[in-house]
């Protein structure tokens, strides 16, 4: 057979956002030689940009880097500049983080397994799934005012708080998509057809993951744990207890199943928090000039680990401010994923690693 | 960390690369001079299991600063090098997770990679030059009439180097 090349692009099969892919298909012409991407076409500059406004204002650009990872991104850039100003935010503070954060896990982690659902044609499953997620969109529109970017946080603490009537309203909503989930969950462990169609599809060794350093639940679907949340805790994670999810065979249907099992554990983590939420201030006065120096921060994302770096000379504006996400690590594991798969598969290994486009680029 | 810090002390002792570690915000961090010595001591931190996080650049005075961000068993090592010439020897050989990061500095700095298996752009079309963010002027600061001296004087600066 002729050599073919397929091209799928701009946009990604499974999220509709911008990037071309490039696949070499085997002589069979049904199964993947080798792919390659070309990036770029929602890269902004913001690296760029932040270095132009004060420290404030940087914080709502943090919030728009992208849409379902809004929080961690300021939740990490606000402990880069209070290690740099030498402040320890609130406790009630730290918890009210952490809570916004777990809130934002599940909803990300619902939508990309109903993602999954859609790829698989099994649209009631993806039905169900959305319907467990609407209960988180309605959490985060009644607490926090807005279904996407939550706003939670400032330098110095958050601004937003909890009372007994809103940590009652979550628990009610938690326990709809708790029962949801189980019976999903249980579709999952039980439907055969359904393993047998993403059991053994884009595998990623455990060798490959490591080298690679993929993060998130690609990662822990590989059994390499780089949970910032449990290797490196932050905020109030180190009061909580929590199990990480991890899976040994590396393929689609483990990486879903590391993030509803991880749904469990992020609700667990909710729980946990509201019934330790400590009284007190919610934030700090903090003054808009950060001292000389650099430092980093790390969390855990919906999609791993996410890292910021920043410098200040003493101004209103940082020096140097740069950012990783999780996605820019999982990537190059496609290549390993796709290789040797069928063509059809493509669209379910590239939903598998849910990338980010958005935040690969800033 | 006071371990980890005490053993690469001990690494960097062994291959004679004069720097020290030291511990702030949460991090240890560390400076060396010598490009040369990057490469030794990069393979003696893949055989710690590090993972390359991140790799920051950033233009200064004469060259530019490139910081690599480890973990190192959940410990973060921030290790600087100043290069003086924009050349440096790459360390995905070692490192595949670096593969990205050295792309995109090479991309957007115009720094030449040496011994990277696919030192391909990552974000801008393979027609137009590295470094081209810094060549050319936005249009925010086009348009922007409090900067129009400055970036006249950018303009003629130009002109002036290109026509020696």
């Amino acid at each position: 057979m002729a050599e073919s090349k397929c091209i799928l692009g701009p946009f990604d099969v499974a999220l509709e956002e911008p990037v071309y892919f490039n696949i070499t298909p085997n002589a069979d012409g049904k199964t993947i030689q080798s792919v390659e991407m070309i990036n770029g076409f929602v890269h902004r500059g913001m690296e760029s940009i932040v270095l132009k406004r004060n420290f404030l204002q940087n914080l709502i650009i943090t919030e728009k880097v992208c849409g379902l990872c809004s929080n961690n991104h300021p939740f990490t850039y606000c402990m880069a500049v209070e290690k740099l100003s030498h402040i320890t935010i609130p406790r009630r503070a730290a918890y009210l983080r952490v809570i916004a954060d777990e809130t934002k896990r599940v909803a990300s982690h619902l939508f990309n397994v109903a993602m999954l659902a859609h790829l698989l044609k099994r649209h009631s499953l993806m039905g169900s799934l959305l319907e467990a997620r609407e209960h988180f969109q309605d959490i985060k529109e009644q607490i926090w005012g807005n279904r996407m970017d939550l706003s939670a946080n400032v330098i110095g603490g958050v601004k937003y708080d909890l009372n007994s009537e809103k940590i009652a309203f979550m628990k009610e909503k938690m326990a709809l998509t708790r029962t949801a989930l189980e019976a999903i969950v249980h579709i999952f462990e039980t439907d055969e057809s359904l393993k047998k169609r993403i059991q053994g599809v884009g595998v990623l060794p455990h060798e490959k993951a490591l080298s690679l350093g993929v993060v998130g639940p690609v990662a822990r679907a590989s059994g390499v744990n780089n949970d910032v949340r449990f290797c490196a805790p932050y905020a109030v994670y180190d009061a909580l207890s929590f199990k990480v999810i991890t899976r040994s065979e590396g393929d689609v249907y483990a990486r879903a199943m590391v993030r509803l099992y991880e749904i469990f554990e992020s609700m667990s983590l909710l729980e946990q928090a509201f019934n330790s939420l400590p009284k007190g201030e919610i934030a700090l006065h903090v003054k808009s000039v950060v001292p000389k120096g650099e430092a980093t921060s790390r969390s855990e994302a919906p999609r791993g680990e996410l890292m910021y770096y920043l410098k200040s000379n003493g101004t209103q504006k940082p020096e140097r401010m740069k950012w990783r996400v999780p996605s820019y690590m999982n990537w190059e594991a496609l290549k390993v994923m796709l290789k040797g798969n069928a063509i059809e598969d493509v669209a379910l290994i590239f939903n598998s690693i849910d990338p980010c486009i958005s935040c690969s680029e800033r | 960390m006071k371990h980890l810090q005490s053993n690469l002390t001990h690494l960097a002792n062994t291959l004679g690369i004069p720097t020290s570690f030291e511990i702030s915000n949460d991090a240890l961090w560390a400076s060396i001079e010598d490009t040369n010595a990057l490469e030794e001591f990069a393979k003696g931190l893949q055989r710690m299991h590090a993972r390359v996080c991140m790799i920051t650049c950033a233009r200064v005075d004469k060259g530019h600063d490139i910081l690599y961000h480890f973990d190192i068993k959940g410990v973060l090592f921030n290790l600087k090098l100043h290069l003086k010439t924009p050349h440096l020897p790459s360390i995905t050989p070692l490192f595949e997770s670096a593969n990205w990061a050295e792309r995109e500095l090479s991309e957007l700095y115009g720094i030449a990679l040496e011994s990277h298996p696919n030192p391909s752009k990552l974000f801008i079309d393979e027609s137009i030059k590295e470094a081209i963010y810094e060549a050319y002027v936005p249009l925010s600061s086009a348009m922007n009439g409090e900067v129009s001296r400055h970036l006249w004087e950018k303009v003629k600066m130009a002109q002036g180097e290109n026509n020696g």
